[in-house]
């Protein structure tokens, strides 16, 4: 018996991946990451002459692909990770394996990014391809990168999320994106400041070289610009996704479920 | 010490699970026998760390029930199936396997001879789904021994079984307790633990009534005043002859049956016997509070309460 | 009676006539459903815009004999027109109406209200509450083989949808309906007189109506999800991603046409772009009854996607519950 914690969390990880291999998962993941090129490629088509800038056009692939896309791949996979499991009354056979709950939770998160990113790269790409005439590279690195860090914190805060409410996870998901990511991420206030948008908005922003003049008389656009730098952006959305998944496993470390927990959603 | 209870209370809001236990279990096979709703599982959950106990301290093995260094050492077998039917049952137990601690070779090689204990290695290749529900009970039962552990906790494994699966799943416990380690069986049925240890905890309403072996117990039960039923063609004679004889503590006759209390159950079984054989009775039916389980444990309940 | 000989007894007594059947499943699902605290928030929240949209109706029918209550009126209304053919409507009437303004703009103004309540607030809550109550209902029976008792029992397939269809159309119900009618009661109570109702009475019949063009196919449309997954959060997540992606493709679509109307100071109005966002649809239908979008080519084939998904969910509906019997 000489298994670490992360070899432990591999086996979950190699597990979720394995049974997620399923035609109804991987329509809707095609579905996804194949979504926002087409609606962009329509969107060009109906334009007609009229010539989508650049900086509207990294605003649109962004809104659909780091941002639509990812969140909903990684919604579906992370907020049920702990519900699943207590609906299935299977959450006693992983709770009473040493640090099995933490595994459990950890592997789940990796199955979660790991399946999402495709979603978003294929979806990012294709974007960019469709839309983009000009400084093709540049937007293909920084959109990728957006949404390789939007499936990275995404998937955390849906993971605890589904760790605190594991009952209502789902919906409450759902009410925490509009409400707070897209809604709350606008309002040029502190509170933006503690939103994954936002940060992500901002390394957009900085990544592409975006006129900071634009946000000079738009109390929306200074939401968007902020202050730091692109490794300072970083550096906050990496700390709030560790921070996320400290406290879902000290949270679920001190919660109980038995087998009496059954969600109805 | 396998076990140790101090005071365990655990309180569901204002509903009581455990109620102010406390027992010390030596190493060795013990089973844990109540009515639905006793508190069995909730007690196998705090044993097992699900549940913090409200009050009170336990220990199991020495170590605090959510140690892993305790879970390593034990196997747990849940009331509620629970298992992923769109995988194989070697898949399943693998994979607890692993999370168990185990590298992934190592791992699939004490699956599959736990899946050849519970005779179940020539179909551990299909989906759990296509298993009967004795096949699935003994998958189960394959995940929680895989590792070896020291205790193995089994919470109504005989559920669903049909007799055949009975006997196969009264088998293997036994092996496993022939090969010297414990075993912590919950269940409501008497004779199924009855054929795999001595040793008994009787639990009702939450609190521990007995403990100890079937002779401590019926040494007990004697005590305590049992009903005894008799259907017989002359029930007044018999309930005046009773009287006079002291042998019970209260009679009462309907038609043609007897219900009488007694304190001294072996002599009034005497006595019967002797009135039979002498022929000035016909007695076609007797029934003694003793037969059902739920009889067994509402005599121990007025014992606890000091009714009795 | 020894009682190896009593034998099988049949029930002696009246039984529920065999059409009520359906009701017993859907008194108990509305029975589970109620238990959750959310969704008693839920219908308490779709009680508030009822408050909101009492306030222009009083002002306007004030304004008959007040001249400042047309002015709070078309304060609490700018908002709400901006970009809609109300806004037209009203500015061809003068700050100080006469009676005969008044009164040929009355019907319009209960009617666009009316409107924007069961389009704007409602529908939001209603994607909720459907999300909430609708997955768990056919899924959790498919999962758990619930579906063998109740086919054990004398019940056809069209009872037992009809059953889990009245659980969520009750809940719609609670939320759009019952505050449009509500709304319009409210409307009635807060006008100079009672004779009001003359003038507007088909408007609880256009209510009625266009509840069942949202009810009907979103009900279904849930309901058939549901039976597609034995994982009721995966129901969810349909449900929800449905929405979230029509809208989508409706807003990135109309972006650029409606920058382009903005900057020659037009309004834009959608074609067949509205036939992306199933919100889009249930908005065209919904004016459409109210007496708004009637020259916009592009309702009647909103009404017909409405008509497909309807007929579509019920197939899929009548295959899906007979399923796992067949297997």
């Amino acid at each position: 018996m000489n298994a670490t914690l992360i070899e432990r969390i591999v086996a979950v990880f190699q597990f979720e991946w394995r049974r997620a291999l399923t035609w109804p998962r991987m329509t809707w993941m095609a579905t996804l990451a194949f979504f926002p090129p087409a609606l962009l490629l329509l969107m060009r088509w109906t334009a007609g002459s009229f010539e989508i800038p650049w900086q509207g056009a990294a605003i649109a692939i962004f809104a659909l692909a780091p941002s639509i896309a990812c969140i909903m791949a990684v919604f579906l996979w992370a907020t049920p990770s702990i519900s699943s499991e207590l609906e299935g009354r299977s959450w006693v056979y992983l709770a009473v394996r040493p640090d099995g709950p933490v595994a459990v939770l950890l592997g789940k998160y990796l199955a979660a990014v790991t399946w999402a990113l495709p979603v978003g790269l294929i979806a990012s790409t294709l974007s960019t391809l469709v839309l983009v005439r000009e400084q093709v590279l540049r937007m293909l690195v920084v959109q990728n990168s957006l949404a390789i860090l939007s499936c990275i914190a995404y998937a955390a805060v849906f993971l605890l999320i589904g760790v605190i409410v594991p009952k209502r996870a789902m919906v409450v998901g759902i009410i925490y994106g509009i409400l707070f990511e897209a809604a709350a991420s606008t309002i040029p206030a502190a509170i933006n400041l503690i939103t994954i948008q936002h940060r992500l908005r901002c390394l957009l922003v900085r990544g592409l070289g975006f006129d900071e003049s634009m946000a000079e008389d738009n109390v929306v656009f200074q939401a968007y610009f902020g202050q730091g730098s692109l490794l300072w952006h970083t550096g906050i959305l990496l700390a709030m996704t560790l921070a996320f998944l400290v406290i879902a496993v000290a949270i679920l470390r001190w919660r109980e479920f038995t087998t009496a927990s059954e969600t109805d959603t | 010490m396998l076990l140790s209870l101090e005071q365990v209370t655990r309180l569901y809001g204002i509903v009581i699970g455990v109620n102010d236990v406390t027992l010390t279990l030596p190493e060795g096979a013990h089973g844990i026998l109540g009515p639905n709703g006793a508190g069995k599982s909730t007690l196998l959950n705090l044993i097992t760390g699900q549940l913090r106990p409200s009050k009170g301290k336990l220990t199991v093995l020495g170590h605090s029930p959510r140690d892993p260094a305790l879970l390593r050492r034990l196997g747990y077998l849940p009331g509620s199936e629970g298992m992923y039917a769109d995988v194989s049952a070697i898949e399943w137990v693998t994979y607890l396997t692993q999370l168990q601690g185990f590298r992934a070779s190592d791992a699939r090689q004490r699956a599959c001879r736990a899946m050849e204990r519970v005779q179940l290695a020539d179909v551990q290749d299909r989906k759990i789904s296509t298993f009967s529900r004795g096949m699935r009970q003994r998958t189960r039962l394959a995940q929680a021994i895989a590792h070896e552990p020291e205790l193995l906790i089994l919470d109504e494994a005989f559920s669903g079984l049909d007799p055949i699966a009975r006997h196969t799943m009264t088998t293997l416990l036994q092996q496993w307790i022939a090969e010297g380690r414990s075993l912590l069986i919950a269940s409501h049925v008497l004779h199924e633990i009855e054929s795999l240890t001595r040793s008994f905890l009787l639990i009702s309403g939450g609190r521990l009534l007995a403990s100890g072996s079937t002779e401590e117990i019926s040494r007990l039960l004697t005590s305590v005043p049992a009903t005894v039923e008799l259907t017989l063609n002359e029930p007044r004679k018999l309930a005046a002859q009773l009287v006079a004889s002291g042998l019970i503590d209260s009679v009462r006759v309907e038609a043609d049956r007897l219900h009488a209390t007694t304190g001294s159950g072996r002599e009034l079984a005497q006595f019967l016997a002797e009135q039979s054989v002498n022929g000035a009775l016909e007695i076609f039916e007797v029934r003694s509070s003793d037969d059902s389980l739920q009889d067994v444990f509402h005599s121990l309940m007025k014992l606890h309460r000091g009714i009795a | 009676m020894p009682i190896h000989s009593t034998g099988y007894r049949p029930w002696k007594e009246t039984r529920v006539a065999p059409w009520r059947r359906w009701l017993a499943i859907t008194t108990t699902g509305v029975q589970r459903a109620w238990k959750s605290l959310w969704l008693k928030r839920l219908l308490l929240a779709a009680l508030f815009p009822l408050v909101f949209f009492s306030i222009p109706i009083f002002f306007f029918e004030q304004s008959g004999r007040d001249p400042q209550s047309w002015t709070m009126f078309e304060r609490a209304m700018r908002g709400m027109t901006r970009g809609t053919p109300m806004a037209s409507i009203l500015d061809g009437v003068p700050s100080d109406p006469t009676p005969e303004q008044f009164q040929t703009v009355r019907h319009s103004v209960w009617s666009f209200l009316l409107l924007t309540m069961l389009r704007n607030t409602q529908a939001f809550l209603m994607v909720i509450l459907v999300g909430i109550v609708a997955p768990p209902l056919i899924s959790q029976d498919l999962r758990t083989r619930a579906y063998l008792i109740y086919f054990s029992r004398p019940i056809d397939r069209w009872e037992y949808i009809l059953g889990k269809f009245g659980v969520v159309a009750f809940f719609l119900l609670l939320i759009s309906t019952g505050p449009a009618l509500l709304l319009y009661l409210v409307g009635l109570l807060l006008s100079p007189s009672l004779s009001v109702f003359w003038m507007t009475w088909d408007l609880p019949l256009r209510i009625l109506v266009a509840s069942a063009c949202l009810i009907i196919p979103t009900t279904l449309g849930a309901l058939a999800i549901s039976s597609m997954t034995l994982e009721s959060r995966y129901a969810a997540f349909s449900w929800f991603a449905i929405w979230l992606m029509g809208h989508v493709a409706y807003s990135s679509l109309t972006a650029i046409p409606t920058f382009q109307a903005q900057s020659r100071r037009e309004v834009y109005q959608p074609g067949w772009e509205l036939l992306t966002s199933p919100y889009q649809i249930l908005g065209a239908v919904q004016s459409y009854v109210f007496g708004f979008q009637q020259s916009n080519q592009w309702v009647w084939p909103a009404i017909l996607l409405l008509l497909a998904i309807t007929v579509g969910s019920l197939i899929l509906l009548f295959r899906r519950v007979a399923a796992p019997m067949r297997a």
